[in-house]
């Protein structure tokens, strides 16, 4: 309940930076457009020479891309930066403020820094949900829709302990620009339908470093793809993830020296 | 000169210091390289084993040859200048008799160069069993046109980067510019799709920027996919934008250094 309270606060908080710099929310606007508009451009090049990729249409294939941008706006608002500057903070010996307190360090560690100028990226997401909707050859239940925005929360938390594991190894290894490449490749895995992965890298991706799944499982739940076995299949893997997360970060804390 | 030439040796010593850091990043991009893979072999699944001009196996070369050369082409220098801007550690770079993006670009030669040397090995070796072939295509002015095309395209890669980077003088932190500017080289830069499969209207609009000089020209010329007119108006149209775009990171500088607050110094 009190890490609850301090998350809402710590929301509170960086809410508060948005108001000031407002200007923010406007580029991250027009970046996050250019972003995705590339990427849209990337599918309509693939589908001008092709029907179907591993099975998913294009109007399938841009809903995957738009449940991607989903959980990543939305990582992106509540923690991906802290993770990307994780080793940064180290080095400037600013963990230390942050682990002293009595409160979950983890918490603390990744959720710090929140960057409420990221809501403009879910006005683009949005749209491209429109777009996708309209490249649709078939009708999708609103139901089923919701239910995909609904699951992306599972991607959302799933993702957060994926990214606590590979930042954790920051306790070993301190060069932050590697994380950050790192980081931003792994996140490529998602964008795509994960059944393009397939044999034994496949299997991997979607049941042991799960992120094959993240944005492909809620648009599956979203067109009535596969009944829902994969979805409970996911949601176990992220208590599992967390789990693993959370010890990980305990046992990393323990080698970790102080810089400051 | 001599200076310089110690500068480069510290960005041997720092790829050598953090082998383990070194190594993880070849993880990222090996993560990519079998993303990217696993998307073409779908695709061409889709097209009947061909897309536009390409069959598997010259897709797969392509993006074998892509892997080869990414670690030398493929610049992270803006974290660093938006870092020393954000932090002020661009302080202590003012204070040396040398030019503070000139060693930036030679840390960062010095330390893909030692990069490429481990793609090689790692890399070189599946592309030669995968297509023993393409190495009986080189000859002596293939290898050094090679060189020059790739020397063109990390000048240009840094360049841009670069002036990017910059972009922390007049805003908090230029992280998020530098990861849009990725996206963008991605797609328009032939490193996951080469360029002659965009539609044609589209793809005379990216010959006109500097993208495709990055890696889809030095890619499709080991390839053997140009002939020698394409080539060399390729090399010409790289240097000019080499040319064009030091010049716009130079006057950027200049601007920008007069906004420089030395936050924290």
């Amino acid at each position: 309940m009190k890490t609850i309270k301090i998350f809402f606060a710590l929301c509170a908080i960086n809410f508060k930076h948005l108001l000031i710099y407002r200007a923010s929310f406007w580029i991250t606007f027009l970046l996050m457009a250019g972003w995705a508009g590339a990427y849209v451009t990337f599918i309509e090049v693939i589908f001008g020479h092709i029907d179907t990729l591993a099975g998913w249409g294009k109007g399938e294939a841009l809903l995957v891309l738009s449940y991607y941008y989903l959980f990543q706006n939305i990582s992106d608002i509540f923690y991906k930066d802290n993770f990307e500057e994780f080793s940064d903070v180290m080095r400037r010996g600013e963990l230390d403020f942050r682990i002293i307190k009595p409160v979950s360090s983890r918490l603390l560690a990744f959720c710090y820094k929140m960057r409420f100028d990221q809501l403009a990226s879910l006005v683009v997401t949005a749209g491209l949900f429109a777009y996708a909707l309209s490249e649709l050859k078939m009708n999708i239940s609103p139901l089923y829709f919701s239910m995909g925005i609904l699951y992306t929360t599972i991607s959302v938390v799933l993702y957060y302990s994926i990214l606590s594991i590979i930042s954790t190894f920051a306790f070993w290894m301190q060069k932050s620009d590697t994380f950050k490449v790192l980081i931003w490749n792994v996140s490529q895995v998602a964008r795509y339908p994960r059944q393009i992965y397939t044999g034994i890298i496949g299997k991997v991706l979607t049941f042991i470093i799960p992120i094959a799944g993240l944005a492909s499982v809620p648009a599956e739940i979203a067109l009535q793809f596969d009944h829902g076995k994969i979805a409970y299949i996911l949601a176990g893997i992220t208590i599992v993830m967390m789990a693993i997360a959370q010890w990980f970060w305990s046992f990393g804390l323990k080698r970790y020296s102080s810089a400051g | 000169m001599k200076k310089y030439l110690a500068i480069m040796k510290l960005g041997w010593l720092d790829a050598m210091e953090y082998r383990l850091e070194f190594l993880l990043g070849y993880l990222g991009w090996l993560v990519s390289f079998v993303i990217a893979v696993f998307v073409w072999l779908a695709v061409a699944a889709g097209g009947n084993g061909t897309v536009g001009n390409y069959d598997i196996k010259t897709m797969v070369t392509y993006l074998l040859i892509i892997q080869l050369l990414r670690a030398f082409i493929f610049s992270r220098a803006g974290f660093i200048i938006n870092q020393d801007i954000q932090q002020g550690t661009l302080s202590n770079w003012m204070l040396k008799p040398i030019s503070y993006l000139g060693s930036q670009f030679l840390i960062e030669l010095a330390n893909n160069t030692l990069r490429s040397l481990v793609g090689f090995v790692v890399f070189g070796i599946v592309l030669f069993y995968y297509n023993t072939e393409l190495f009986y295509t080189f000859h002596v002015a293939k290898i050094f046109l090679s060189l020059v095309a790739i020397l063109i395209a990390h000048t240009i890669s840094f360049l841009i980067i670069s002036i990017i980077a910059l972009g922390a003088y007049w805003v908090v932190n230029a992280n998020r510019f530098l990861f849009i500017y990725f996206s963008l080289l991605t797609i328009f830069s032939g490193m996951l799709i080469p360029i002659d499969l965009f539609p044609d209207h589209i793809a005379k609009i990216l010959y006109l920027t500097p993208f495709p000089y990055v890696f889809f020209f030095p890619t499709s010329y080991i390839l053997g996919t140009l002939n020698g007119e394409e080539t060399l108006r390729a090399l010409l149209i790289g240097s000019c934008y080499v040319l064009l775009l030091g010049l716009l990171l130079i006057s950027i500088n200049k601007a920008g250094i007069k906004k420089y607050e030395a936050v924290g110094k």
